[in-house]
């Protein structure tokens, strides 16, 4: 029987012998922890000369590539040189829809901006961007970050190409196209996983799975629970993790919300304004906004005097659901709906500070839990400029808006028509429930999400630079 | 500091010559030396995929319904369980014995093995007839089920359209009627 102390010894006093002890210990079958391996070659290097440490360090790296493959031996030394302080350590944040405007890549770039000091950042992904589109997109400097771009044959071959790189297209019988990333994420100390892509098998030291919603059911190529950490953005994504993956998640960290206005007692207008991307699914239901503000000019024709409905997001180019919106509008030249898509991010801002209130539909009247909101930055922004919000009461709306207090939430259109009805003939109310959004937003301000990221990966950092000493009690 | 300095040299070089192996590498199962992917399961195929490997798998064949009618005979042929095969060995000298001594115990357990196997037979008959029929029933379905889905799909995308503009045309009338009043 060797005990792990006569490895660590060994390394100390001869370590000539240290890869033939290594070697016999893995003939026996002996499991020895990367992270063990990891400290017996520190003791190697701290304690002898590097005329000793040289020669034996090559054996000693071919003797762990030949028994746990060559990605553990690379995965050894690279943790190596971040725990001698060789180099900063590396990150690796993979997304593979980074070309479109969206929260989830926000989030991703946030992180990527948050922490771009301190690690090496490499943003990686499937179709061409480059890093300026990213900064100007979501208004963050990027200048330290890296970008990648690795096509995946499969999505690229096909015959009709997709804007987006869609995991249901994958043929669960054949081999898994993601593997390309997986064997990409074992080039770093770090590998986060931001687009909640499962297929994606993580061979890094430390791997996070950043999780805004449990989309597809555990398949053939389902590795969520060979990731080190899940980081989700809601509770509801939480409950969903644990209902359909059967994992319990382990980081809380809410998306970065940087609307902020100065004062939310600015000049506002009569204008009810919806803001969230013009998806192609219809999955943010802005038809379903526009039919219910027509129903709500009809039922309320003196209430609603004055009052416009404008629906503000980004959209691709060629874009179906958008056509249909346009030609609902049409329909009706008589109303105030107004429609703004692509604006600037100025521009959007100044449409919240001028609106009043704020509709946000997505989930009501869907089955389907995906296709309710998994968080809502939109609503967190209009609220950072003390627009009332009255969202639908489910998914991770519920999170920020609280009932009556910071805003409304509603179950039925009825529900709906009367909240917004009160809050239009009692301004004191509007100008009130305002004021506590404009609190409540604040909330959800970049600066706190910043500062969570950096204080969980610098804790993250101070574990892998340090090996728990508890590794070196078992006998192997 | 200069023993830092080859250290650190010596690590980076080791990790170039790791990282060349790995591009040569295709299979991240041979990076970590153990196994990723599972075999693919039966519930994880879709429609399609489940009634080729239905037709694979049950029948041997590829798709294809001309060929139906030999499958149909070759099971037929099979279903007849009673049929004896003829007994036979491959062994030059010893072949004789074995034969025989098949041959006789064939001879004890057939009046018992017969009793079993002609309710088999039986049910054989039976099945095939209908586990061919069921197939051929799946895939009329199927061909329906299509038509139907390709069919639901326009109406739905009609009948948001025509209900809006249902709509417009009912403020429409109610305004005019209005304006006629007044």
């Amino acid at each position: 029987m060797i005990e792990s102390k006569q490895l660590l010894e060994m390394a100390e006093k001869s370590p000539n012998d240290l890869s033939k002890l290594l070697k016999s210990c893995f003939i026996e079958n002996k499991n020895i922890p990367d992270s063990f391996i990891g400290l017996i070659l520190l003791k190697l290097i701290q304690k002898n000369p590097s005329y000793a440490v040289l020669p034996c360090l090559s054996e000693l790296i071919e003797t762990i590539s030949l028994d746990k493959g060559i990605q553990s031996a690379y995965n050894i030394l690279t943790r190596l040189e971040v725990m001698l302080d060789f180099r900063k350590p590396s990150i690796g944040i993979y997304d593979c829809a980074l070309h479109f405007i969206g929260g989830a890549q926000k989030y991703g770039c946030t992180i990527a901006h948050a922490l771009q000091n301190e690690f090496d950042i490499t943003l990686i992904t499937n179709r061409n961007i480059t890093l300026d589109e990213l900064q100007r997109w979501y208004n963050l400097e990027l200048s330290r970050c890296r970008l990648k771009i690795i096509k995946i044959p499969f999505f690229e071959e096909k015959k009709q190409k997709k804007i987006m790189i869609d995991p249901a297209d994958v043929d669960l019988k054949k081999d898994n196209p993601f593997h390309i990333i997986s064997k990409e994420s074992g080039n770093y100390d770090i590998f986060v996983n931001n687009c909640m892509l499962e297929m994606v098998y993580p061979l890094a030291n430390i791997s996070l799975f950043i999780c805004h919603f449990p989309e597809r059911e555990i398949s053939r190529f389902f590795y969520v629970s060979k990731y080190t950490e899940i980081i989700y953005n809601s509770l509801y994504t939480a409950e969903w993790i644990k209902k359909r993956w059967k994992l319990v998640p382990h980081k809380h960290i809410y998306p970065p919300v940087d609307m902020e206005g100065l004062d939310h007692s600015q000049k506002k207008e009569n204008i009810i304004l919806t803001a969230s991307r013009f998806d192609l699914s219809g999955n943010k239901q802005q038809l379903e906004i526009i039919r219910s503000f027509k129903k709500f000019v009809k039922q309320y024709p003196k209430n609603k005097r004055d009052w416009k409905l404008i629906l503000a997001g980004g959209s691709i180019a060629e874009n179906q659901y958008l056509e249909k919106i346009k030609k609902l509008i049409s329909l009706s030249p008589g109303e105030d709906i107004e429609l703004k898509v692509n604006v600037s991010a100025d521009e959007l801002k100044t449409i919240y500070k001028k609106a009043k209130i704020f509709w946000h539909f997505t989930g009501f009247n869907q089955y389907d839990p995906a296709r309710v909101e998994h968080f809502g930055m939109t609503i967190a922004e209009a609220m950072q400029n003390g627009c009332v919000p009255i969202v639908f009461n489910g998914g991770g709306q519920t999170e920020i808006v609280e009932d009556g207090v910071s805003g409304f939430l509603f179950s039925s259109e009825k529900e709906l028509f009367d909240k917004t009805i009160e809050l239009i003939k009692n301004q004191d109310l509007l100008v009130k429930i305002g004021k506590k959004a404009f609190q409540r937003g604040k909330q959800f301000n970049k600066d706190i999400f910043i500062a969570e990221i950096k204080t969980h990966f610098n804790q993250l950092l101070k574990e892998y630079r340090s090996i728990k000493k508890n590794n070196s009690i078992f006998i192997l | 500091m200069e023993s830092n300095k080859e250290i650190r040299q010596e690590i980076q070089r080791l990790k170039e010559k790791l990282s060349e192996r790995k591009k040569d590498i295709e299979k991240i199962e041979t990076l970590i030396q153990r196994k990723v992917d599972r075999e693919p399961g039966l519930w994880e195929f879709n429609f399609n995929e489940l009634e080729e490997e239905m037709w694979n798998r049950f029948l041997s064949m590829e798709k294809n319904e001309e060929e139906m009618w030999n499958c149909f005979l070759s099971l037929e042929k099979n279903s007849d369980c009673l049929n004896m095969e003829e007994i036979k060995s491959s062994r030059k000298m010893m072949g004789w014995i074995i034969v025989l001594f098949k041959k006789i115990l064939r001879k004890i357990t057939t009046p018992y093995s017969r009793m079993i196997l002609a309710r088999q037979s039986r049910f054989n008959r039976e099945l095939i007839p209908f586990f061919l029929a069921s197939v051929l029933s799946l895939q009329k379905i199927k061909d329906r089920l299509n038509v139907l889905e390709a069919r639901t799909k326009k109406v739905i995308e009609n009948q948001e359209d025509l209900f809006d503009e249902l709509n417009t045309l009912k403020l429409k009338i109610n305004k005019q009627k209005k304006e006629q009043k007044k």
